[in-house]
């Protein structure tokens, strides 16, 4: 109780240090009868400077100084300020007009809120993210000689904090593009959740009969390193030169910019945090390579398979939420198994460890809880926190304890892969269903055998 | 070259002084060293990013038009993701911040309150992100450099480039070493008047920097541009002086240049008049189908002609013709040179050819001709930046950046750059001053030469040692373990020669720790440790031996453990100690030192009995 009172007194005394400091600098101002915006100058340490006032969260003076620098200036250390003008506001941007070229394959750039296309108001140092088709073809005209282009903003969303509606919207918004007929859709994603999303819009597009590809960039796009032109131009490539048919993911081969790699949408995973190369596919190989110079493809995968007409389209896109994802480690305790039934989750995805063991402890007690859980109309599936390599219910006496249970193993699905599938299954079928088809391969989320030449975690 | 009247002439410069830290890197913390050594190479692409306007900086679009590729190279153990521009960058080095601060406070320079990191566009491939941070630490102050005082304006904190290795084809290498060392740069106000002035200035900022005893020695680690105007000129901005001297030759070279610059001004405007001055651009290899000037030969060759401008390019510009400046600026746009008419007959190329090309351009006798062996795209703009660089002779002088020259001169490089393109960093958090760093800062503020030479004299150094020490890096550890009790001889000898000795045989002096060096000294004070086994105490630390192992292997041999050794070697050497009596004495030295049982005893102990023992066998 104490300790809450102190808190809540440091808290007033914090509170009311940056009153007053923001009082004192809105008292600036005020006296000078300026705001932000302004173009001031005045003399620090003698020195003139002139610049525009931008936003303050601090006591200090916030200056867009006409070098180019920004700088905070103590309020009480400038001396002859005097207001210059007002700078004036972002003018529309310059845009290229834009021809249709009848010869040309349709593209359509469905936007999530990312900044593909984002230019740097230099004025006030924020970078303005645009999504409008001349936006677009403004900052990336080679599109132009690749496809007709079409954008569509489909909502603004931070990536880490998608939810089930938003995963809906987005296979809605390219149902309707197939719908209309384009060659290819093209979906701008933050990276975070970028796996996720990309297996979850494979299961919910059925027999999709074009290429959908998700492109995200791990480089800001306001500066002139960004691997986001690559990505989008050749994905844009691949829809215009291929009749792949599924969802698949774009982004940099390697750290080079010179391949950018089509993986499938159950098999990739964000790999690193930061490089540009951080997706990559889990216990398969990329379904092919684009050099970014030449603009070849190079097929790793059979051309011919994934080429391949399929059976009606459909949309299936309802999920359920309340699946779960957990991690076995030493310190694991059963009352976190315990949580689900008690929540009554209809699904739990568990990443055990090696090749699918969950911890037994004494008289099963651990195992037991898994059970209970399974016979409490939770359906269990069992993936491997190595990633690499295909679970097994038989090996070990203990590992056939847990399959005992009636939990899934998943052979050699990704854990979110199999997190997502699950949601989608108790969304669009039956628990019985379910049930059946989480374990079979349905969009190539499980190999058939498990290859020679995939692992290599570098 | 005639003394000039600088007063008279209104000359004003101004400096921009560029000087690597020996910190870490600004934000990464791999080592800051330089290596040739290459593991790896990384190619990339550039693309320029567009303003709030959907438009382009003219630069950055012509280097993305000529479709460069940058191969970046470099070692594992040097090189880390952030270089690469695959990871953001690391938190501020605390080291160099504090650096920039005590060489604000130096100057009287004031430093903002809030430090915000900034990025700078830059798409020539030297920085992998394509912008390079910086960050404006201070404002205004001043620098004395004797009779009078010249203000600062700026001094910013800035990360390094990538180091330039070779360019060929579109592809451009760099070393991602240099990329991220910390730069001060500060830049002075126009208030300097002479060229022996600005020479002051720049030693005055280089000893100022060196105080700190945290700035990188060696070529390249200082870089300087000068800022040169005359009255009815115009401000030219000289880039890459490495050496203080060449300042002074810069300065004058520029003030030759520009005043001939007026001077050509005058003759234009009375001798022609802005009339029609050019022509179209033609194409003139028909001129020199038979021709013996080897790169004309089969080449694609264009021209243009230059209404009555004979003569007029073989004017002089400073050391060079009026042609010269027309060439550097055609250079810019990738032909590799002109040739006019007023330097003709030459390289090759005979009278008659000369009358060909006038015939095909349609010259009467006051015209002139430029010619380029190029393609007609780089014809056509080279021949444009030609035509605009001679519309500006009318008006004087053009403002613009130039690039020294080894011996002084200049070559146009680019006009000047307006405000820089810059935006805020956003991976890092603002760097907040407070007053209480600055109090911090003030109380440990280094040492001025003149006080540090004083204080020198009273600790006894000689004179070599009180020269090499006052702005050597090591000053202020020197004083630090001083004042904590070391031996001022022995720890100036041993930072100022034994380390240099023993860099100059390949210890690797860089592992050894600086706290290390310190305890030795004071060990040294104490008597635990000999001074003359401090240089084998060196190369044990370097070799990783700790201080208690060598204070351990310090045994004190008593000297009648020594005496017997040395009647031994002296016995067993009998026949070279009759030979060469005190000659002898450095061999058996040699000997002596090799003997197991007496290592750690002290060297001057071991010659003064040696030498007894030698004088009795006398």
């Amino acid at each position: 109780m104490n300790g809450l009172i102190h808190l809540e007194q440091l808290n007033k005394k914090v509170l009311l240090f940056v009153i007053c400091g923001i009082m004192e600098l809105k008292g600036f101002y005020k006296k000078n009868s300026l705001k932000e915006g302004d173009i001031i100058s005045l003399e620090y340490n003698k020195q003139k400077v002139k610049g525009v006032i931008i936003p303050s969260n601090t006591n200090t003076l916030m200056l867009k100084l006409d070098t180019g620098y920004n700088a905070g200036f103590e309020i009480s250390k400038v001396e002859n300020v005097k207001k210059e003008g007002e700078s004036k506001g972002v003018g529309k941007a310059k845009t290229i007009s834009i021809k249709k070229n009848p010869s040309l394959p349709t593209i359509a750039i469905l936007h999530t809120g990312g900044t593909i296309a984002s230019r740097v108001n230099y004025s006030t140092g924020g970078v303005i993210a645009g999504s409008n088709v001349d936006d677009l073809i403004t900052l990336f005209p080679e599109l132009m000689d690749i496809a007709n282009i079409e954008s569509v903003l489909i909502a603004n969303m931070m990536s880490e904090d998608m939810r089930a509606k938003d995963f809906q919207k987005i296979s809605n918004a390219v149902s309707e593009q197939i719908k209309k007929g384009v060659k290819g859709v093209i979906l701008g994603h933050g990276t975070d959740m970028l796996g996720y999303s990309a297996a979850v819009l494979s299961f919910a597009l059925q027999n999709c009969p074009i290429p959908v590809l998700v492109v995200g960039t791990q480089r800001s796009t306001d500066r002139g390193s960004s691997d986001g032109a690559m990505n989008l131009i050749s994905a844009a490539t691949f829809i215009s030169k291929t009749n792949f048919k599924g969802v698949g993911v774009c982004m940099h081969n390697s750290t080079n910019d010179d391949d950018c790699s089509i993986i499938n949408a159950t098999k990739v995973r964000k790999m690193h945090t930061s490089r540009r190369d951080a997706f990559k596919a889990i216990n398969d190989t990329p379904v092919a390579l684009i050099n970014y110079k030449t603009k070849e493809i190079k097929w790793i995968k059979d051309q011919v398979k994934m080429e391949k007409s399929t059976g009606k389209f459909k949309l299936l896109n309802k999920l359920e939420e309340k699946v779960g994802l957990i991690k076995m480690h030493p310190w694991i305790n059963q009352k976190e198994i315990e949580f689900y039934k008690k929540e009554k989750y209809k699904g739990l995805i568990i990443e055990a460890t090696g090749l699918g063991h969950t911890p037994i402890r004494e008289k099963d007690s651990f195992v037991k809880k898994i059970k209970e859980l399974v016979d409490s109309d939770c359906v269990v599936g069992i993936t491997s926190q190595c990633l690499y390599g295909r679970t097994n219910s038989t090996v070990y006496t203990n590992l056939r304890k847990v399959a005992e249970t009636g939990a899934i193993y998943l052979e050699d699905m990704l854990p979110e892969t199999a997190l997502m599938k699950l949601s989608w299954l108790l969304g669009n079928y039956s628990k019985k269903e379910a049930i059946e088809l989480l374990s079979k391969n349905l969009r190539g989320e499980i190999s058939p055998y498990t290859r020679t030449d995939v692992f290599n975690p570098e | 070259m005639t003394t000039l009247d600088y007063k008279t002439l209104g000359m004003k410069a101004g400096l921009e002084v560029h000087q690597q830290l020996n910190t870490g890197k600004l934000f990464i913390r791999t080592p800051s060293e330089l290596s040739d050594e290459i593991d790896f190479t990384i190619k990339r692409k550039l693309r320029p990013v567009a303003s709030e306007l959907g438009e382009y900086d003219k630069a950055a679009l012509d280097a993305f038009n000529r479709d460069e590729t940058f191969y970046y190279q470099g070692n594992i153990k040097n090189i880390s993701l952030v270089e690469t521009d695959e990871e953001p960058p690391q938190p501020l080095d605390k080291d160099a911040f504090k650096t920039i601060l005590e060489v604000s406070l130096l100057c009287n320079s004031l430093p903002v309150n809030q430090a915000v990191v900034m990025r700078k566009t830059v798409i020539d491939g030297s920085n992998t992100s394509a912008f390079q941070r910086t960050m404006l630490v201070s404002l205004g102050g001043e620098l004395d450099i004797g009779n009078k005082k010249i203000g600062v304006e700026t001094i910013a904190l800035e990360e390094d480039a990538a180091r330039p290795i070779k360019k060929e084809n579109g592809k451009v290498y760099y070393n991602l070493d240099r990329l991220g060392i910390p730069l001060i740069e500060l830049a002075t106000a126009p208030d300097i008047r002479t060229p022996e002035e600005a020479v002051l200035a720049a030693k005055k900022i280089g000893e100022m920097m060196r105080l700190t005893c945290k700035t990188k020695r060696g070529k390249g680690t200082i870089r300087q541009d000068v800022n040169v105007s005359i009255a009815k000129g115009a401000r030219c901005e000289i880039k890459g002086c490495q050496e203080l001297e060449l300042i002074k030759v810069v300065v004058e070279k520029e003030v030759e240049r520009q005043i001939d610059l007026l001077a050509l001004k005058e003759k234009l405007n009375k001798e022609i008049g802005k009339t029609n001055l050019f022509e179209d651009v033609k194409e003139v290899s028909a001129a020199f189908e038979n021709t013996g000037c080897k790169f004309m030969k089969n080449k694609q060759v264009f021209g243009m002609k230059l209404i009555n401008m004979k003569g007029f390019l073989g004017e002089k510009v400073g050391e060079k013709r009026f042609g010269s400046e027309l060439s550097a600026y055609a250079k810019s746009k990738g032909v590799s040179g002109i040739i006019h008419l007023d330097e003709l007959p030459n390289y090759g190329i005979s009278n008659i050819e000369v009358d060909k090309v006038k015939r095909i351009l349609e010259c009467s006798e006051n015209d002139n001709f430029v010619i380029s062996v190029t393609n007609k795209e780089k014809a056509l703009d080279a021949f444009i930046a030609i035509q605009n660089r001679i519309k500006a002779a009318f008006e004087g002088v053009p403002t613009e950046t130039r690039g020294a020259l080894e011996e002084g001169g200049s070559e146009y490089q680019r006009p000047l750059a307006g405000g820089a393109r810059m935006y805020p960093e956003t991976d890092l958090l603002n760097e907040e001053i407070t007053e209480a760093t600055l109090k911090e800062i003030k109380k440990g503020l280094p040492k001025s030469v003149g006080e540090r030479e004083k204080a020198y004299v009273k600790l006894g150094l000689n004179k070599n040692h009180i020269e090499e020490m006052k702005l050597n890096n090591y000053a202020r550890f020197f004083s630090e373990i001083v004042k904590n009790g070391a031996n001022p001889v022995v720890a100036a000898t041993l930072l100022l020669q034994t380390l240099t000795e023993l860099k100059r045989e390949n210890v690797s002096v860089n592992k050894i720790e600086m706290n290390d060096i310190e305890e030795l000294l004071l060990f040294e004070k104490k008597k635990k440790i000999n001074k003359n086994n401090l240089k084998n105490a060196l190369i044990d630390l370097s070799k990783g031996k700790t201080i208690d192992e060598i204070l351990d292997s310090q045994v004190s041999v008593d000297e009648g453990a020594i005496q017997k050794e040395v009647e031994r070697i002296v016995k067993a050497n009998g026949k070279l100690v009759k030979e060469k009596g005190m000659a002898s004495i450095g061999p058996l030295m040699g000997d002596l030192m090799k003997v197991e049982s007496l290592r750690g005893a002290d060297g001057k102990i071991l010659s003064e009995l040696l030498r007894k023992e030698i004088g009795k066998i006398k």
